[in-house]
């Protein structure tokens, strides 16, 4: 493990680092751009100096990154994010080891459990997730009012959630017994 | 936190404007008091990314039956190149140029290759698709990229280039959703976001009064700001903090009315320092990260100083003018250095050493000590030494032990609210006794706020018995001298802290000198201790906190002491 490209390290957490990302900037485009500037520091900076403890670099460069970004565009921003939550996101980024475990066990649940979805939700996570819409392009499209599409999609989001914890707990299960 | 609520915050943060700023504070609340808030809130950035992903892959609108992470092989390329392309033609880049060198040159002791000159906006032409982009070439990466050759005609690849596939086992890397790519810029441009970023000394966190000084300027400080090179920071009284946070991880904590000056990331004073800072007033908290030998972390003070190659430590000066400067380490090691005569010595984990004036420099085991209380967690996961009850005087009689909330009420005869006094105790018999306890604090968890009304802390009047302790009754058969305890010679007693909870979260109350007294008693003669209470008496205020019974050990009640033990 110790020996293996930083770069590849990095994109096995690409998934969560993406999640935390979007929970910071509340924003899909910034986002994968800020990730895309975490995987060119880890690209140049990586191989001047032996990495010790790669997850901790990993974590504190998409933190500063994020935090970097927050500032930037902090003039521009409807409101600040509260403190508190500033802080418990950070804290949940730290909160345990990323392990060796990479995306495919959310990925092959969450596959499943998309499948689960009306055609309406799909449609909507679609154009929000694949398309980038807004949700007032979204509720445009589809008839409905951008707080709707807003309140839905966090909807959708908590019963992919659940759907996921418990085909993964239920693989897990199988694979103990 | 209920679950339902915690899930449904959780799935509306990834919105901008979906939580109301009191939602914001509620969940950071949870998240910092909860490791199951964290660990939930944790499953949703994996599913964000995890739907990102699929999105990516154009999964999301088509979930085909057959399809899961052996999609990803059949992916179809995109119109434009993906950021993996980039990284790829890089290192594609390099094998080739490598490879053209060797055979240049007749062997592995070749020139250095020119740099390449970039504009801005470009990327290095890719001339070979055929190389997994996530796994770069033997030499490492950035040097592969500032050794590829300038590209004869720079720009993006040609379209109808095919552009390499992620396999199965490997993440898919992110598409480029703008053109320029951060690490295509010249120097011409300007430092990259990630650069100033990764140069940048900030505030990380910031309580009460704290003032960023340099350059005969001083400005407020807050979360977030810049730490510009050879700037100081200056924290208040009482509960002042400041977090400092340097690009690797590294971190320093000003504690109250500290004054750090000359903060630097590379370059201070110290003779071949990576890191500096110098201590002029106060005390510091450090979590060091791993640091060069070369180029260690070094912490300058007027009477000695230490040199840091990643640890845990605190430094202190006296306050007196004269004073001596203190190092206490929690981990790793720390070489300190006294000013006065140039004496050095390395101090290990648990130990401290004092500038001093003696002739010797000794370490000794670290006097100070600091020992929480709370069932679950401290000293040890078995500790079940907190007892905890409320009297209540709707109901004189009936004893509350096993209450998971407490309730803290002052009675208002107008609204016919009756009061409702908690009671806590914690066995503290692993201090031995004759320590000297130099302060102590509780913590409770509120899940009900007072609205900002003050409560107080109270001696009990007698010793109680949580399964039997009500508004009459200390015990089974013994009556409180007045109904719902207090004081043993007069109603209300002397404060030993107050608490003013204005919203949900985690409260600690510093007891005050009369409190560490108390507490010191309670060392020397364990049967003394009877615990503390707490009472209000502003009408129709009130708040709930977790008992000893709550499920979660973190929202437990718990008692800090700091003290010295007894040698």
């Amino acid at each position: 493990m110790a020996d293996e490209p930083l770069i590849k390290q990095l994109l096995r957490h690409q998934a969560l680092f993406m999640g935390y990302l979007v929970a910071m900037t509340r924003d899909l485009a910034a986002a994968e751009e800020i990730f895309q500037n975490v995987a060119v520091v880890v690209l140049e900076q990586g191989p001047r100096e032996p990495i010790r403890d790669f997850q901790a670099w990993a974590k504190e460069i998409v933190r500063r990154q994020a935090l970097h970004y927050l500032r930037e565009t902090s003039q521009a921003r409807h409101r600040s994010m509260a403190p508190e939550l500033l802080e418990g996101i950070s804290l949940t980024l730290d909160a345990e080891p990323l392990g060796a475990q990479g995306p495919p066990r959310e990925r092959d649940a969450l596959a499943q459990c998309l499948k689960t979805l009306p055609p309406r939700s799909r449609r909507i996570m679609a154009l929000r997730y694949e398309k980038h819409h807004s949700f007032e392009e979204i509720g445009a499209v589809l008839e409905s009012s951008a707080q709707a599409i807003q309140r839905t999609i966090s909807r959708i989001r908590q019963s992919l959630h659940d759907c996921v914890r418990s085909r993964i707990e239920a693989a897990e299960g199988a694979g103990r017994s | 936190m209920n679950p339902d609520r915690l899930s449904d915050l959780a799935s509306r943060l990834f919105e901008e404007g979906a939580l109301s700023p009191e939602e914001e504070r509620e969940l950071g609340l949870a998240l910092r008091e909860s490791p199951e808030s964290r660990r939930l809130l944790l499953s949703y950035f994996r599913l964000e990314g995890a739907i990102l992903e699929q999105a990516r892959a154009g999964l999301v609108s088509t979930p085909a039956a057959a399809r899961t992470s052996a999609a990803y092989r059949n992916v179809p390329p995109r119109k434009t190149p993906s950021f993996g392309a980039w990284i790829s033609g890089l290192a594609a880049a390099a094998v080739l140029l490598g490879l053209l060198l060797f055979i240049a040159e007749g062997g592995p002791a070749s020139a250095p290759a020119p740099s390449v000159a970039r504009s801005p906006g470009e990327r290095p032409e890719i001339r070979s698709s055929n190389v997994n982009p996530l796994t770069p070439p033997p030499e490492s990466t950035a040097s592969a990229r500032e050794s590829a050759p300038a590209p004869e005609a720079p720009g993006r690849p040609p379209k109808d280039q095919p552009l390499p596939r992620p396999s199965e086992q490997e993440p898919v890397l992110p598409q480029a959703s703008t053109p320029n790519v951060p690490g295509a810029r010249t120097e011409e441009e300007g430092p990259r976001p990630s650069d100033a970023v990764l140069t940048d000394v900030f505030l990380e966190r910031v309580e009460g009064e704290v003032t960023l000084v340099g350059s005969g300027a001083r400005s407020p400080g807050k979360a977030g700001d810049p730490v510009r090179a050879g700037q100081g920071l200056e924290t208040g009284s009482g509960k002042s903090l400041a977090v400092l946070s340097f690009p690797d991880g590294t971190r320093i904590e000003a504690r109250p009315e500290t004054v750090l000056l000359d903060i630097r990331q590379k370059g201070g004073p110290a003779a071949r320092s990576g890191k500096s800072v110098y201590l002029q007033r106060g005390s510091l908290w450090a979590e060091v990260r791993p640091q060069s030998a070369d180029h260690p972390f070094v912490v300058l003070a007027p009477r000695g100083e230490a040199r840091v190659v990643g640890t845990v430590f605190t430094l202190r000066m006296d306050p007196d003018p004269k004073g001596a400067l203190r190092l206490d380490v929690q981990e790793g090691k720390v070489h300190f250095t006294r000013s006065a005569d140039g004496r050095g010595v390395d101090v290990g984990a648990g130990n401290s050493v004092t500038s001093g004036q003696g002739a010797d420099l000794v370490v000794v085991r670290s006097q100070e000590a600091v020992q929480s209380f709370q069932d679950g967690r401290f000293p040890t996961a078995d500790y079940a030494g907190t007892r905890d009850t409320q009297l209540a005087e709707k109901n004189p009689v009936s004893a509350y032990g096993g209450a998971k909330l407490l309730l803290a009420e002052a009675p208002d005869p107008k609204e016919k609210k009756k009061a409702s006094w908690p009671l806590l105790r914690w066995d503290l018999t692993s201090i031995p006794a004759g320590s000297r306890i130099h302060s102590v604090s509780v913590t409770l968890h509120v899940t009900e706020p007072s609205r900002g009304q003050v409560f107080y802390f109270f001696e009990p009047a007698r010793a109680w018995s949580e399964s039997e302790a009500s508004w009459k009754f200390a015990s089974a058969g013994n009556l409180w001298r007045y109904p719902g305890s207090l004081g043993a010679v007069e109603r209300w007693g002397t404060p030993l802290g107050t608490l003013s909870p204005f919203q949900k979260g985690e409260y600690t109350t510093e007891l005050g000198e009369a409190g560490t007294l108390l507490v010191q008693s309670w060392i020397n003669a364990p049967a003394t201790n009877l615990g503390l209470q707490i009472a209000g008496s502003t009408p129709g205020t009130g708040f709930h906190f977790y008992s000893r019974e709550a499920q979660v050990p973190e929202t437990r009640p718990r008692l800090t002491v700091v003290y010295t033990p007894k040698k």
